[in-house]
């Protein structure tokens, strides 16, 4: 999650789900991001226009919601990707990679859950806030058994769905760019998340929801993504901005993803990740920070379960 | 001549053989190798003292301003110092460090510290006024050498005043705009 758009979110959550199912984890990946760049980077355009017409995207999951009330389970939505769990498959790998996927009208979706916020009493407006922001968790509650990991990619926002995603989540990655407006909006996205936070569990308290446990998402770490290296190291401009973060005692991950326009730009035509495939030098070092990456990520977590 | 410059040319004469191969031994006898006889600078005995005094790398270096790259090679020469024409000035120093077993780690271990003060400062001005006083931040080679220890990113042409200034925003402004915008969390 990060409020800045083109920070890697897609890509990182592309490459680290895959990695992930790769080593033998079944993976859900959920696209809230109306771009829908994350669906179409596994599914290509014909049959993404399928299952818009089967209705089977997340956007119309909140379209049964707003327009008829109704509770339908995200088991309906899911597919299996086929280039990738093929790819798997031949790597002889276990895991598995299932998708949610966006729909480009998503945007339209969260002005009409805004509307839905409202009431005429403050009970009637503590429901409506729990009950909308709640759409994804209590659904998710359902199926999380189902899966060894759900990777939400967000949209560069904060809105509704944003929301949603937070409060369903027990974790979120950071990834940022290394420059100066990044670094300060890490700051700005923690102090929204704390008070969604304290908001979300005060109303929940006070509505009849008291059997939901409260929501605690914790930050594992901030990506630094976009690297370029000189001679081994980040560049000194980069350096200065991952010294500010690192001085910050904010968690940060010491696996960085570096700049590459000619690797990342193309992977997503092919329905397979970077991470997943055979490649020249530049291939393999990418390659070596996602496992890297997703090695500290579980590490982090396998911690935080821990204490 | 006294017995004991006789002495001394001696020993010295003895030294010089020894020093040799057998291949440079024959080679000098049949006349095809020679000696060369090349007295020592004294400007550079008084500067080899000097170096000598030096207590780390860059010292060494400053104690070596204003002298070219020809120079710092004769003085290498003077200490039987293997020193290259290809060499940089800085491969130069630290093979004079080398040989008068300095080493870099102690004015680096107190650059540290002031670092590591520095990251403690909670407003600029308490920070600037720590940095203006420290001793180890005397030339701009110096706060330079601090900013790369912080990673922070200058442009050496600026002036020190600066390139100070650029290190505070880095290290303390940076972390009181985050406090501001994190507000009570």
């Amino acid at each position: 999650m990060n409020y800045k758009g083109g920070v890697g979110k897609t890509t990182l959550s592309a490459n680290v789900a895959a990695e992930m199912a790769y080593r033998g984890l079944e993976v859900l990946l959920i696209d809230l991001d109306p771009q829908a760049n994350l669906t179409l980077s596994f599914v290509s355009i014909d049959d993404w226009k399928a299952l818009d017409r089967q209705e089977r995207t997340i956007k119309h999951w909140y379209d049964q919601y707003l327009d008829y009330n109704h509770d339908i389970s995200l088991k309906e939505l899911i597919i299996t990707p086929t280039r990738l769990n093929e790819k798997l498959a031949q790597s002889r790998s276990s895991g598995r990679l299932d998708l949610i996927c966006s729909h480009l009208e998503l945007v339209e979706v969260d002005m009409e859950l805004s509307s839905k916020l409202g009431g005429h009493t403050d009970r009637a407006i503590r429901n409506n806030y729990v009950n909308v922001l709640s759409r994804l968790r209590f659904k998710l509650e359902e199926i999380k058994e189902d899966y060894d990991m759900i990777i939400v990619d967000c949209p560069p926002n904060f809105n509704l769905i944003t929301q949603n995603a937070i409060v369903s989540s027990d974790y979120y990655l950071v990834p940022a760019r290394t420059d100066y407006l990044s670094t300060l909006g890490i700051n700005t996205l923690l102090k929204h998340v704390d008070t969604l936070k304290k908001k979300y569990n005060q109303h929940l308290h006070e509505t009849n929801h008291r059997h939901m446990p409260p929501i605690s998402p914790q930050m594992l770490g901030i990506v630094f993504t976009m690297v370029s290296y000189h001679k081994g190291v980040p560049i000194s401009a980069q350096r200065e901005y991952i010294a500010q973060v690192k001085r910050s005692r904010l968690p940060f991950f010491n696996s960085y993803l570096r700049e590459n326009k000619s690797l990342f730009a193309s992977a997503p035509e092919t329905g397979i990740p970077v991470i997943l495939h055979q490649g020249n030098i530049q291939q393999k070092k990418i390659k070596w920070e996602i496992r890297a990456l997703v090695d500290e990520v579980l590490h982090t977590m396998k911690a935080k379960v821990r204490s | 001549m006294s017995k004991n410059e006789t002495q001394a040319l001696f020993e010295l004469i003895t030294k010089f053989i020894h020093s040799l191969s057998e291949e440079q031994y024959r080679s000098l006898i049949s006349g095809k190798g020679k000696i060369e006889f090349k007295e020592n600078n004294q400007g550079d005995d008084k500067r080899i003292e000097k170096i000598k005094k030096s207590r780390t790398i860059r010292e060494v270096e400053r104690n070596c301003t204003g002298m070219l790259k020809k120079d710092i090679i004769s003085v290498c020469e003077s200490l039987k110092i293997d020193a290259k024409k290809r060499d940089t000035k800085k491969v130069l120093f630290q093979k004079i460090a080398a040989h008068f077993q300095i080493k870099d780690e102690n004015e680096d271990d107190e650059l540290i510290k002031v670092k590591e003060t520095l990251q403690k400062f909670k407003s600029p001005e308490e920070a600037k006024e720590y940095l203006t006083n420290q001793q180890l931040l005397k030339t701009k080679k110096d706060i330079i050498h601090l900013a790369k220890l912080l990673d922070v990113y200058i442009n050496p042409k600026h002036t020190k005043t600066m390139i100070l200034n650029r290190i505070i925003e880095s290290v303390i402004g940076s972390q009181l705009s985050a406090q501001a915008i994190r507000g009570g969390t």
